[in-house]
């Protein structure tokens, strides 16, 4: 959920005409079972409450209650339930809920230091990754039942709406949530499979139970040592994917040099000696070629760097986790911004995309409204701005003014970054 | 009889093996002239006694380890009639934790029988899965089937190498060994008995089976349950536990008010010793002023602290000061070894009731060696309101 700036009471107007004009122009598809879920919008006048428990009985109430109060941000449960409209959960009675997704870049530790734009193309990398390889893939979810949403703000969202999983509970999701987070995977043994009765992987990266480690937790067979072997690249699980994962990693240091895998070595903690003599190895003796064509990492005397395995495993994982506090997808009344509506804090539209379209999707080209047949508008810019990924670069200093298609100038407002020229004079107060 | 289709037959046949299936109680019509029979009939008194014996045996034992010989030795018809007279029983039972205990060992008692026929007769094992409504497929490795199923059999299960980041999983379907396979259907077992009750009854069966049974269910709601150990964590021996452990129990049981002190205590030495949250909760049954919803708040609080392991059981010193040390023995015990002086409560290095059952060869979670060390101080049970542990 995007930050909302507070803005002043002419320029929330500005904003909300037009949030209007987009809303008075557009039809919002209602997503499926609407009728049983809870929707909730928050308005751009600060005198109006935020609006919560509230259900339609038809895509006309809905559309309709979208052009008369053009709401800053609107939501709807990922639930559905037999009484939407009562207030407490209880009375709503949950029925099931579809499966959400949410990869934000904020979330997503490569994210730091780095532009909104450049975070946006990292997101939607990732966000691909876990949508072909996670949930098309290993999990199976049929693409029809699968919608794929820009947020409008810095992440992407994945619906499953598979009959099959819309009753799992909490529990069963958060399953699927550490699958995709790789809890529990250690690299060191992640090509060996867990004989019966064996203990979990010696490093976790999640939370274990206290009591783990006894009686049915003993190892049963006589270790062998660990990790020499490979599974090969398409077993099922995490095996197959460490492999792949570990492939990618070989094949951009092979692609890259010895020097670029003996710098990433170091970046993730080896020492420089180590480093370079794996690099070495790998790149330069042509070991690379050997673990791959070999599945084997019988290749060199020493064990390998344990920052290489740890580097192989943030490969392979996705961090789906989301807001830390509130994980999205374990909790099964969950409210998710509505696809076709627009994010208040960017004047982004709320965007369904085509699997097809994911590679393709530019944000700053494809997520602004239109407004078509509009005029440019003149803002004044009250910081430094640039922003090269507008198809229209939007570059310039604070006090400039700058005459911008509509939908950038809606952008730099609610982002409290520029004033339009139309919402007057700035008042007293928030002038610098 | 009219002529049946051949897969008809086949749900027929797995109905009496397997009589936790869905569909089952329709044979009860070709066994028993009616319900009432059923409950009341001389012809089965064998079977009602059987189906007693269930009950109790679980009630005792959950685990299900201890063998029925009386069972074993019964015939086909008597065996199904007994199953299902058990669920009738539970049905009218006033609490819920027999129920919840039958489940477990009759489930555990099914897999027994599933773990021989998943590598021995694959289409029965497929069969009864999918009339439990989690449909599998045979596969090169074991067993295949869908995520979704995976998961809500998998979810009540603790052991780490049930979590599905270790399965192997391939477009939405998980394969799984035999074993794990018949553990899974197992819990499936569980889950089906326990929601499937108590059965829907008209009044009437419900009056009469409820005045027939008068005793045994007056028996069956007082009787304290053995804790049971949580799953796949470790074995809870209970001819382990200390002599102050066994006498709160006693006390419970037979329905004396045990202080509060000694609430705390019991739930804090149970959990630390792997006992299930829910069998911790039904060990109050007895008290006199037992309160379900206060006692598993209690028991929730004693137990949750600390990442799950829960509050430190009070020291041997502490339980003294309190009145709640019977090293010398109890008079009024049943039981000669409970009557006896205990020689292991007087060795210098037996400071707590934990110490004691892991020395007598019990499993229970210490504190970690440095904090001990370190001396820090175990903190102490909190006020309560009353009906529960405190």
């Amino acid at each position: 959920m995007g930050k909302t700036v507070a803005l002043d009471p002419p320029t929330l107007e500005w904003a909300h005409r037009q949030f209007q004009t987009y809303y008075r122009s557009t039809h919002v598809e209602p997503p499926a079972r609407f009728t049983r879920r809870e929707f909730a919008a928050f308005p751009f006048s600060v005198q109006t409450l935020m609006r919560r428990h509230a259900s339609f009985r038809s895509a006309e109430d809905l559309r309709g209650f979208l052009e008369e109060e053009a709401p800053r941000h609107v939501y709807y449960s990922s639930a559905y339930y037999r009484n939407p409209s009562d207030a407490t959960m209880v009375a709503k009675e949950w029925l099931g809920a579809d499966l959400i997704f949410d990869l934000d870049a904020d979330h997503l530790r490569q994210a730091e230091g780095k532009t909104y734009a450049e975070q946006l193309t990292l997101a939607r990398s990732r966000f691909r990754d876990l949508v072909d390889d996670f949930l098309l893939g290993d999990f199976g979810f049929d693409p029809r039942d699968v919608t794929l949403v820009f947020s409008g703000g810095r992440g992407f969202h994945a619906h499953v709406h598979a009959d099959a999983v819309l009753t799992l509970s909490s529990g069963e999701r958060r399953e699927l949530v550490e699958y995709i987070l790789g809890v529990g995977v250690d690299p060191r043994e992640g090509v060996r499979e867990m004989r019966e009765g064996e203990r979990g992987p010696g490093l976790s990266m999640g939370p274990r139970s206290e009591l783990a480690g006894t009686e049915a937790g003993r190892p049963t067979g006589v270790r062998q040592r660990p990790f020499q072997r490979l599974a090969p690249p398409d077993a099922p699980g995490w095996p197959g994917r460490i492999t792949r994962a570990f492939f990618r990693i070989l094949t951009r240091w092979e692609d890259g040099g010895a020097e670029l895998a003996a710098r990433e070595m170091q970046e993730a903690g080896a020492h420089e000696a180590v480093a370079r003599e794996w690099a070495d190895r790998l790149v330069r003796q042509g070991k690379g070629r050997r673990i791959r064509e070999g599945l084997t990492l019988d290749v060199a005397a020493g064990d390998f760097p344990p920052e290489l395995l740890a580097q192989i495993l943030e490969q392979a994982r996705i961090d789906v986790q989301g807001e830390t506090d509130a994980p999205v997808t374990t909790d099964i009344h969950r409210l998710i911004r509505l696809p076709g509506s627009l994010h208040g804090g960017t004047g982004f539209r709320v965007l369904p995309l085509a699997h097809e379209e994911l590679d393709r999707f530019e944000p700053f080209r494809d997520a602004p409204v239109p407004f078509a047949g509009t005029s440019p508008v003149d803002v004044r810019l009250l910081t430094d701005v640039s922003y090269p990924t507008f198809p229209e670069a939007t570059r310039g200093k604070e006090g400039e003014t700058l005459n911008l298609p509509r939908a950038t100038a809606l952008f730099l407002t609610l982002r409290g970054e520029a004033r339009p020229a139309a919402a007057g004079a700035a008042p007293t107060s928030s002038r610098p | 009889m009219a002529v049946r289709g051949a897969p008809a037959v086949a749900d027929r046949d797995l109905w009496a093996k397997y009589p936790f299936l869905p569909g089952a109680e329709s044979l009860i019509a070709d066994y028993s002239p009616s319900l009432g029979e059923l409950i009341a009939g001389p012809a089965y008194a064998r079977a009602r006694e059987l189906g007693r014996i269930r009950v109790r045996a679980a009630a005792d034992d959950p685990t299900g380890t201890a063998a029925l010989t009386e069972l074993d030795r019964a015939d086909p018809d008597e065996r199904f009639l007994s199953f299902m007279y058990a669920r009738l029983l539970l049905s009218v039972a006033s609490t819920t934790a027999p129920g919840r205990r039958w489940s477990v060992a009759e489930a555990r008692r099914a897999a027994e029988r599933l773990d021989e026929v998943t590598e021995r007769l694959p289409m029965e094992f497929t069969a009864v899965a999918r009339l439990l409504g989690f449909p599998v497929e045979p596969s090169t490795g074991g067993y295949r089937l869908t995520l979704a199923d995976y998961l809500r059999l998998s979810a009540g299960l603790r052991e780490p190498e049930f979590r599905l980041v270790h399965q192997r999983l391939a477009r939405g379907e998980v394969e799984v060994s035999a074993g794990r396979a018949a553990r899974l259907l197992q819990e499936g077992i569980r889950v089906r008995l326990s929601t499937s009750l108590p059965a829907d009854l008209a009044p009437e069966v419900r009056n009469r089976l409820q005045a027939a049974e008068l005793d045994f269910l007056r028996d069956l709601a007082q009787r304290v349950p053995m804790p049971m150990q949580r799953r796949g964590v470790m074995v809870l021996r209970a001819e382990y536990f200390p002599p102050c452990i066994r006498k709160m129990r006693r006390m419970l049981e037979k329905g004396e008010n045990l202080a509060h002190s000694g609430r705390f205590a019991l739930a804090a030495f149970l959990h630390r010793s792997g006992a299930d949250f829910d069998t911790i909760v039904d060990a109050y049954r007895g008290a006199p002023d037992f309160d379900e919803s206060i006692s598993r708040y209690q028991v929730e609080h004693i137990t949750q602290r600390d990442g799950g392991r829960g509050y430190e059981p009070p020291t041997c010193e502490t339980l003294r000061s309190q009145g709640l040390c019977f090293r010398e023995g109890d008079p009024a015990a049943p039981n000669a070894v409970d009557r006896a002086r205990d020689a292991l409560c007087f060795e210098p290095v037996l400071v707590r009731p934990t110490l004691y059952y892991r020395l007598r060869g019990g499993a229970a979670v210490e504190r970690p060696a440095a904090e001990a060390a370190a001396g820090g101080a175990a903190p102490g049970p909190t006020p309560s309101r009353s009906g529960g542990p405190g």
